[in-house]
This record gives structure tokens, sequence and C-alpha cells, in this order.
């Protein structure tokens, strides 16, 4: 049950739960390693969650880093997402708070996402670090 | 016929030398044909058709991305069915799809560098560079 909100933090999961109050399709890429897939920027406030984790539990891309735990989730101002499938991802309107609503979904097969741009406040905190020191 | 020579000067620099003759030109009057010619460099030559190549190579790859955006968005209008739009892309997957690959060379990515600088005043992201170029993000390749 942990979020990481840390610059270039990542996750693989074989199924993952989206929130974010924009989601926009960036394209359909064929990889190298991966195969066919597709790709999703969401943007403010985007979270992705493990629902499914990997079987068994390693790295496809071979990242040291990636978070592969069930429950873990990734949060922060904008987040790319890529997924195996061709099929689209059905997004829900919900209520995240109470003035915002947001689109809900969940990918199907093998999925990857990355923190693009983090949060306002954890890159505050990252440019005062380094210039203290 | 138009003549322009380039030659490298002393300081490394190119000069451009044009030569041109009437009798030439006139022989090829309904066509007229300008012929460059590289000297000195060998460089310069691959240069131009390596940049060319990249170009077209972003180009196709923006086409790429305006279909499968129209394709989602008739499917977001429900212009058509989501079996429908599974067919479309199962069928004609390269239509769609932008091939990614690591940087080939240290010359590519300078030469990559040099055409992004002339695209925008502000910089692109490593997403947008990666789509364009079609070149696979560094985070995703993870060695």
């Amino acid at each position: 049950m942990t979020d990481f909100h840390e610059i270039n933090s990542c996750l693989e999961c074989e199924r993952c739960h989206l929130l974010a109050r924009k989601v926009v399709p960036s394209g359909l890429f064929n990889h190298p390693k991966l195969g066919r897939m597709t790709k999703y920027s969401l943007s403010r406030n985007a979270k992705a969650t493990i629902i499914e984790a990997l079987n068994p539990l390693e790295s496809k891309l071979k990242i040291l880093s990636s978070i592969m735990n069930i429950n873990d989730s990734i949060t922060g101002e904008a987040i790319t997402v890529i997924t195996q499938s061709l099929k689209p991802i059905r997004f829900k309107v919900v209520n995240l708070s109470g003035r915002h609503k947001a689109h809900e979904g969940e990918t199907i097969k093998f999925t990857y996402a990355n923190i693009k741009y983090p949060l306002e406040n954890v890159l505050n905190a990252y440019n005062k670090k380094t210039i203290n020191s | 016929m138009e003549e322009i020579t380039l030659k490298t000067t002393s300081e490394g620099f190119f000069q451009e030398e044009e030569t041109f003759s009437e009798t030439d030109f006139k022989k090829v009057n309904a066509k007229p044909v300008i012929k460059i010619q590289i000297k000195g460099s060998a460089s310069r030559n691959l240069e131009i058709k390596f940049k060319e190549h990249l170009y077209l190579k972003g180009i196709k790859n923006l086409i790429k991305k305006n279909e499968f955006l129209q394709l989602y968005t008739q499917l977001l209008d429900s212009q058509i069915t989501e079996e429908e739009y599974e067919n479309e892309l199962t069928n004609h997957y390269g239509k769609y799809s932008i091939d990614l690959k690591p940087v080939a060379s240290r010359y590519e990515f300078v030469l990559l560098m040099d055409i992004v600088s002339k695209i925008t005043d502000q910089n692109l992201t490593a997403d947008e560079f990666s789509e364009i170029f079609g070149i696979s993000n560094l985070s995703l390749e993870g060695e």
C-alpha cells in the first residue's frame, strides 16, 4: 500500500487501475521488446495502482527500480501509461472531490507506467534540496 | 545549367561558388535542372541525405499518429463500434503504428538535436521526441 511520488519512478504489472482528471491517447507503437502497444498520457493528479502483479515477479524491461508489488501505486502531475492491448480502455467519469470529476479505468494486459511530471510540492522540495546541497 | 559548388576553406567552413552558362540552360529550357556538386568533404553530402531521411521519418510518424487519433475520435463519437475499431487496428496495423528503435549512433543523435532546435522555440519533451522520430524512450530501455 505504498504510494510513490519520486521523479522517474515507474511500475510494471499485469493489470492496473488508472485515475486522472485528463486522459489523452498518444498513439500506437511497435516496441522492439514489448511488441504492439498503446500509449496514454494521464495528467492533472494522475494515479496508477497495481491490481494484479506480474507472474513471475520479474521486471520484463529489466528495470531494477520498477515497482511490482500489488496495491502499490504511483502519483504525479502527469503519468505516461503503456499497455500491450489494442483494446481501448473504457474510462468512466467519477467524482474525485467535491469540485472536480475524474476519469477512471483499468488495463487488462501488461502495463508500464512512468511519472512524467511529479507533483508540484515534490518538485519544489527537490529543487530546494539541490540548491541547499 | 546552374552549378553550385561548395568548397571547404582553410578555416573549415563551406564556401559557395556559382557558375552559370546560358548555352547549357537553353538546351534544357523545358526542364531547368539545378545540379549541385559538393566538393571538399563527403561527410557534408552524407549529412544532407541523413537529415532528409530523418525529416521524412518524422513526417511519416506524425501522419500515422494523426490517422490513429482520427480513428479514436470516431470511436469516441460512436461512429464506429469497438469491434470495428479493433479489426481496423489489427488488419491495418502498419498504417497506425510507429516503430520504435534505439538511437543508432552518436552522429544520428547530434543531427536529431540540430533538427529539434529548429522545430520549436520551446523544448520538446522526451515523449514528444520519441513519438516524432520513432526513438524508444531511454526509460523504457532499462539497460
